[in-house]
C-alpha cells in the first residue's frame, strides 16, 4: 500500500480534529479516526496532531506505539485479524496462523508486497462459538479450515482483479 | 509534629508522620535506609522499580507497597526489611541483573542482598544499561519542561526514545538526563561545535564565547535563558567567565538595579 | 419526541407492547457478531426479499444473541395468538419452506428445535402468553424450556437479548425499559437507590466481585466535583464475550443502568469505554445514545427532575491492560494505559483525579432490573455471598457452545454437562478454565463446585468476567499456562519490573519446558517468580499473572513432570515432544497426507504406505486431519 500523500493526510487531519475538542484528552479518539481514514499514522500526521492538541510529541509517540490498534507503517487494504483467544487457541488457531503465514508469505504484523493484506493477531474477537475465527476488515469468518481459508483469500484476491 | 499527624510503627519504633507523607520520607527522617532506583526527590514518585517495597500490616492483613508513594495510616505496622520484603527485593534485583548484567550499580546492590548471579537467560544485548526507571523522562518533563524524550511501546519492547527515534528539536542538550541516570546508560559528547546526545540521535549546536571561544552552552539553552531571564542577546554571546570583564561597568545595565535612596 | 414524565413513558410502553405482541407475525433473526459470522445476513436478506416478493405481512427484524451460539443462525418466529417457535442452523435455502409454513400458521419442522408459550417481561414480573393454550400446530416440536441448554438458565442480564430489535428504543421501552430510571429519578432519593443496590447484594460482574452498593456509597461520599460514572466494556479476557452480546443485543439496558448510577452518586457525565475489536457493539451503542438523547432520556432535565446526564463513547485501542480501572481512566484521559498504585481508590480519585464509579457492562445492566423488581427479589436468587445470576461464555471443548446465564450456586458440572451437553467426540473432560488470564484451571474432580465468587476463589481460580473454557484430554495444561503467559507478556504495560521482566522470564521457562529443554530446577524458578510477581507487581495484571502457572502446577503437576523428566507431552500437543507416524498397515497410499503437508515431509508411491520424514515434519497435524483411514498416529 503506498503511503498516503501529504495533502490527503492534511485534509484528513483537519477533518478529524474538527470532530473533537482541541485538548489532550482527545488524543486517542483523534488517532483512532485518523488510523481508520488513512490506514496508518504517518509521522507528519502525528507531529501535526501533537501541535494541534498541545500534547508533547514524545507523548503522542508513546500513545501511538503503545496501543496495538495503531500502526506507524502503511497497512494493507484488507486487515486479516486472526483471533488468538483461548477458545480459538484450544481449537487450533495456532495452526491457522501458520497457514496464513504460508499462504501470504508474510509474518504476523507484516503486509503482503502487493499491499493487499496485512496479517495481525488479535486477542479475542468474542466469537468463541466459531473458533477458530478470523476477521477480515469487519467481516468475521468462523470455523475456518485450511480449505475455507484458501477459498476466502481467493475471493478477496478476485475482488481486486 | 502537627496536631493531625499520623502515628505508626516503623521497624519496631513508633514514628510520627505528616498526613500524606510517604513512608520513604518518614524512614529517611528516622535513619532507616530503603533502597530505591527509580526515585529522585526532584520529580514525582513513579513506583516502577519496586525496590522500595515495604510490608504493611493492619489487623490480620498485610501487603507489600512501594514506600515512595504509600503513606501509612494510624496504627499500621510497617517493616522495611521483613522476609517477604527481602524476597521481593532479591528477585527484583535478580530480574534487573538479568536484563542488565554489566551495570555495576546493580551488581553491587544485588551483591548486598546475596544475589550474585541470575538464574535466568539475558534476553537481549548483554550490554544493555537502561533499567527503564524513567528518571530521564521525568526530569526532562518536570524539571526542564522540554518533553523531548519519552517511553515507547510496551512490555518487553518498552524503551525510551525521542519521537520516532529521531533528532528531537525539543531537546536543548542540557544533559540533565545523563546526569540523573543511575546506571550511566546515557552519554553525550561535545564535538565539532555540537552537543551530541548519543542515545537520542540528537545534535544541538553549541555556542562559542565571542571573547574566549570556549563552547559554554548549546544554542537552545542560550535561547531559553535569554527569553526567560530577559537577557539582552549580546550578553548571552559571552561565556560566564568573560562576562565580568566584557561588561565591566555595564553589568548594572544587564543585571543589577541600583537603589536611589541614600 | 421528548419524554418528560413517567406517565408519557408508560403510554409509550403500552402502545409498544401491543405492537410487540399482537400486530404482525414477528420474525426475529439473530444478528449479533456470531450470528453474522454464521451467515445471518444472507438469511435476513433472503427472508426480506422473499417476503416482499410474496407480499407477506411479516415483521422481520434483527435481534441480539440469546446465547445459543452453537445453534446459529437462529430465527425465532412469533405467530400471534399462538406461540414462539425457535429455528436453528438455518440456511438461505430454508427460507422458502420456512415462510411457507409460517404463513400457513404452522411449524417448519425441519429446523424447529423448540417452542415457547409466553414472552417473559421480567421487569413487570409477568409472562405474557402468545396464545391462549398449547396450539396444535406445535406438534412434535418440544418445549424450548425443556431442552437441556435452556432449562436451567435464568435470563436477567439477557432479559431482552434475542427478542427485541436492539436498534429500536421503542421495543426496549415496550419491554419495560427506562421505567426503572423514571422510578429512580422521580420517586427515589440517591441514598435510597444506593441502599437498594446494597441490599440486593449485587457484586461487580467484571471480575472483582466488589459489592456494587458499597462502591456507589463511597463514590457518593467522596470529595470532589465533578464525578463520573464509567462503563468498562473493554472485555479483554480471551474466550469471554458476554459483554459484547449484551451491548449488541440490549444497548439501552446499560444506558439506563448508568443513568440510575449517575443520579445515585451525583455524576452528570458518563463514559462507555468499549474495546475497538467490537465494531458492531460500538455502532449499536452509538445509535442507542442518539435515540436516548432524541427522547430526552439523556441530556438535560431528565424526566423533568432537573437532573442532567450525558454519555460519551470512547473506544479502546488494543490493550488488554486497559480493562484495569486506573489504566482505563488513563486511556480516557488520552494517555497510555499504564496503571497506577491503588493505595487511593478510584472512587475517591479517579478520572482526572475526581471521584469515579467504574462498573462492568453486566453490572450496569442488572441495575434497572433491581430497581424495578426490588432488592429482595434479586437477593432471593443465588447464594448467601453471591446474589443474582451470572452470564458465562461456555466455550472450548463442549457441545453446546454459547452464553449461559445461570443463578449463582449452580454447579460447574450442571453448567458443563447439563446445559453444555458435555465434551464432544466422546473425549474426557479434563479441566475448566475460569477467570481469564487472571484465573485458573479447575480439574474434573472439582466439578461439583458451586459457581460463586467464594468457591471459585477458594479453589485457586476466580469468577472473572465469566469466561468458562472447557478443556479435554487433548489439551496440554503446560501449553495452556504457556499460552496465558505469552498473552500477559504481550499485554504487560511494561512499567514495573516484576511484571515486565517476570512474565518474560516465566514465558522463557515455560517455553523451554514445552520444547523439551525443561530442567529440574524449573518448577522452583517458576514458584519464586510467581511469589514476587504476586506480591510486588503494580497492578492486577501483574499480581495475577502467575495464576495460570500456579493453578496448573497445583492440579496437573504430573504433566509438568512428564515434560521435564521424560520429555513427554501426555496430551500430545507440544510439538517438540511428539512425532507423527504413518501406520503402514492402515495406509492405502492415497497420498492425501502428502498433498496436505505444507513442508513436503511425506513421501511415498501411489498405493504404497507413505512415510513421514521427522526432520522435515513441523508437527502441524494437517496430515492426520486429511487422512480418511486413521493411518496417521501421533505419539
Amino acid at each position: 500500500m503506498t503511503p498516503v500523500t501529504e495533502r490527503a493526510s492534511d485534509a484528513a487531519v483537519d477533518e478529524v480534529l474538527g470532530r473533537y475538542p482541541a485538548q489532550p484528552s482527545s488524543l486517542i479518539s483523534v488517532l483512532e479516526d485518523l488510523q481508520e481514514e488513512l490506514h496508518y499514522l504517518p509521522e507528519a500526521v502525528l507531529n501535526r496532531v501533537a501541535a494541534e492538541l498541545q500534547v508533547p510529541r514524545a507523548q503522542v509517540y508513546h500513545v501511538a506505539t503503545f496501543y496495538k490498534g495503531f500502526s506507524l507503517q502503511p497497512r494493507g487494504k484488507h486487515i486479516i485479524n486472526i483471533c488468538t483467544g483461548t477458545a480459538c487457541h484450544v481449537k487450533g488457531s495456532g495452526r491457522l496462523a501458520e497457514l496464513l503465514e504460508q499462504e501470504l508469505h508474510i509474518a504476523d504484523g507484516e503486509t503482503t508486497s502487493d499491499g493487499l493484506f496485512t496479517l495481525q493477531s488479535v486477542r479475542c474477537l468474542g466469537c468463541c462459538s466459531l473458533a477458530p475465527a478470523i476477521m477480515i476488515d469487519r467481516e468475521v469468518h468462523g470455523g475456518v479450515t485450511a480449505t475455507a481459508l484458501r477459498r476466502i483469500l481467493k475471493q478477496y484476491r478476485k475482488g481486486e482483479a | 509534629m502537627e496536631a493531625n499527624s499520623v502515628h505508626y510503627t516503623l521497624d519496631g519504633q513508633t514514628v510520627a508522620a505528616q498526613p500524606g507523607e510517604t513512608v520513604l520520607s518518614v524512614a529517611k527522617r528516622n535513619g532507616i535506609d530503603i533502597p530505591t532506583l527509580c526515585h529522585h526527590e526532584s520529580v514525582t514518585p513513579y513506583g516502577a522499580c519496586r525496590l522500595c517495597l515495604v510490608e504493611v500490616t493492619w489487623g490480620k492483613r498485610s501487603k507489600l507497597v512501594t514506600s515512595c508513594i504509600y503513606s501509612a495510616e494510624d496504627g499500621e505496622t510497617v517493616q522495611t526489611n521483613s522476609e517477604r520484603v527481602r524476597r521481593a527485593r532479591c528477585l527484583v534485583l535478580e530480574l534487573l541483573l538479568t536484563r542488565c548484567p554489566e551495570v555495576e550499580l546493580l551488581q553491587q546492590l544485588a551483591h548486598e542482598y546475596g544475589v550474585d548471579a541470575s538464574r535466568f537467560q539475558t534476553p537481549d544485548a548483554a550490554d544493555e544499561r537502561c533499567i527503564l526507571c524513567g528518571l530521564c523522562v521525568r526530569v526532562c518533563d518536570e524539571v526542564i519542561g522540554r518533553h523531548a524524550i519519552g517511553f515507547a511501546q510496551r512490555g518487553s519492547e518498552r524503551h525510551i526514545s525521542t519521537p520516532f527515534g529521531k533528532d528531537a528539536e525539543e531537546c536543548i542538550g542540557c544533559a540533565s538526563c545523563v546526569f540523573v541516570c543511575p546506571t550511566q546508560a546515557l552519554h553525550y559528547e561535545d564535538f565539532d561545535g555540537k552537543r551530541i546526545m548519543k542515545e537520542w540521535h540528537t545534535e544541538v549546536p553549541l555556542v562559542a564565547c565571542r571573547v574566549c571561544g570556549a563552547e559554554f552552552a548549546t544554542e537552545r539553552q542560550v535561547a531559553i535563558m535569554t527569553e526567560r531571564l530577559h537577557f539582552a542577546p549580546e550578553f548571552a554571546e559571552v561565556c560566564p567567565r568573560c562576562r565580568g570583564t566584557e561588561f565591566r561597568g555595564a553589568m548594572e545595565q544587564y543585571l543589577v538595579t541600583k537603589g536611589t535612596s541614600r | 419526541m421528548n419524554i418528560r414524565t413517567p406517565d408519557e413513558l408508560a403510554k409509550l410502553r403500552t402502545t409498544g407492547r401491543e405492537a410487540l405482541l399482537t400486530a404482525h407475525t414477528r420474525v426475529m433473526v439473530g444478528m449479533a457478531t456470531c450470528g453474522l459470522a454464521s451467515g445471518a445476513q444472507k438469511l435476513y436478506d433472503a427472508l426480506q426479499a422473499q417476503a416482499t416478493a410474496q407480499e407477506l405481512d411479516l415483521s422481520i427484524l434483527p435481534t441480539g444473541c440469546r446465547g445459543a451460539c452453537y445453534l446459529e443462525p437462529l430465527v425465532d418466529i412469533v405467530l400471534p395468538g399462538q406461540a414462539r417457535v425457535t429455528y436453528a442452523r438455518l440456511a438461505a435455502d430454508d427460507v422458502a419452506g420456512l415462510l411457507a409454513a409460517t404463513t400457513a400458521g404452522g411449524v417448519y419442522a425441519e429446523r424447529a428445535i423448540g417452542w415457547s408459550p409466553a414472552e417473559p417481561f421480567l421487569l413487570d414480573d409477568a409472562d405474557v402468553p402468545y396464545g391462549s393454550a398449547e396450539s396444535a400446530m406445535t406438534g412434535a416440536t418440544p418445549s424450548l424450556a425443556s431442552l437441556p441448554f435452556f432449562r436451567n438458565q435464568l435470563p436477567i442480564a439477557m432479559r431482552n437479548c434475542g427478542f427485541i430489535d436492539p436498534t429500536s428504543i421503542d421495543e426496549y421501552i415496550a419491554k419495560g425499559g427506562y421505567a426503572a430510571a423514571a422510578k429512580a429519578l422521580t420517586t427515589m432519593e440517591p441514598e435510597r437507590i444506593i441502599a437498594e443496590i446494597k441490599a440486593s447484594g449485587l457484586r461487580g460482574r467484571g471480575g472483582g466481585g466488589f459489592p456494587t452498593g458499597r462502591k456507589w456509597e463511597t463514590a457518593r461520599k467522596a470529595h470532589g466535583e465533578p464525578r463520573y460514572v464509567i462503563c468498562n466494556a473493554d472485555e479483554g479476557d480471551p474466550g469471554a464475550y458476554m459483554d459484547r452480546s449484551i451491548i449488541e443485543g440490549d444497548p439501552h439496558s446499560i444506558i439506563e443502568g448508568m443513568i440510575i448510577g449517575a443520579y445515585a452518586i451525583g455524576a452528570h457525565q458518563g463514559y462507555l469505554y468499549v474495546r475497538e475489536e467490537y465494531p458492531l457493539a460500538v455502532e449499536r451503542l452509538r445509535l442507542a445514545l442518539r435515540q436516548a438523547a432524541a427522547y430526552g432520556l439523556l441530556g438535560t432535565d431528565l424526566f423533568g427532575t432537573g437532573f442532567d446526564f450525558t454519555l460519551q463513547i470512547n473506544r479502546g485501542a488494543g490493550a488488554f491492560v486497559c480493562g484495569e480501572s486506573t489504566a482505563l481512566m488513563a486511556s480516557l484521559e488520552g494517555r497510555v494505559g499504564e496503571p497506577r498504585a491503588k493505595y487511593i481508590h478510584t472512587v475517591e480519585s479517579g478520572l482526572w483525579g475526581k471521584p469515579s464509579c467504574l462498573n462492568n457492562v453486566e453490572t450496569w445492566n442488572n441495575v434497572p432490573a433491581i430497581i424495578q423488581r426490588g432488592a429482595d427479589w434479586f437477593a432471593g436468587i443465588g447464594t448467601e455471598g453471591s446474589k443474582g445470576t451470572k452470564v458465562f461464555s461456555l466455550v472450548g471443548k463442549v457441545n453446546n457452545v454459547g452464553l449461559v446465564e445461570v443463578p449463582m450456586g449452580i454447579t460447574l458440572r450442571q453448567v458443563i454437562e447439563d446445559i453444555g451437553g458435555g465434551v464432544p467426540d466422546g473425549k474426557k473432560l479434563k479441566a475448566v478454565q475460569t477467570g481469564g488470564p487472571s484465573g485458573g484451571c479447575i480439574p474434573e474432580e472439582h466439578l461439583d463446585l458451586p459457581v460463586d465468587y467464594e468457591s471459585l476463589s477458594r479453589i485457586g481460580s476466580m469468577m472473572g468476567s465469566g469466561g468458562m473454557i472447557v478443556m479435554d484430554e487433548s489439551t496440554c495444561m503446560v501449553d495452556v499456562a504457556r499460552y496465558f503467559l505469552a498473552f500477559l507478556k504481550d499485554e504487560s504495560c511494561g512499567k514495573c519490573v516484576p511484571c515486565r521482566e517476570g512474565t518474560a522470564r516465566m514465558l522463557d521457562v515455560l517455553t523451554g519446558i514445552c520444547e523439551g529443554r525443561g530442567q529440574l530446577g524449573d518448577l522452583d524458578l517458576l514458584r519464586d517468580l510467581a511469589a514476587v510477581m504476586t506480591d510486588g507487581a503494580l497492578c492486577a495484571l501483574g499480581t495475577s499473572a502467575a495464576n495460570p502457572v500456579l493453578t496448573t502446577l497445583a492440579h496437573f503437576a504430573d504433566e509438568y513432570r512428564a515434560h521435564i523428566e521424560e520429555h513427554r507431552c501426555p496430551a500430545k500437543v507440544c510439538r517438540a515432544l511428539i512425532t507423527y507416524t504413518v501406520l503402514p498397515d492402515q495406509c492405502t497410499g492415497c497420498g492425501a497426507c502428502a498433498r496436505a503437508c505444507p513442508s513436503q515431509a511425506i513421501t511415498g508411491k501411489a498405493k504404497e504406505a507413505h512415510v513421514i520424514d521427522p526432520g522435515a515434519c513441523t508437527r502441524c497435524g494437517l496430515c492426520m486431519e486429511s487422512c480418511r483411514f486413521a493411518a496417521i498416529e501421533v505419539r
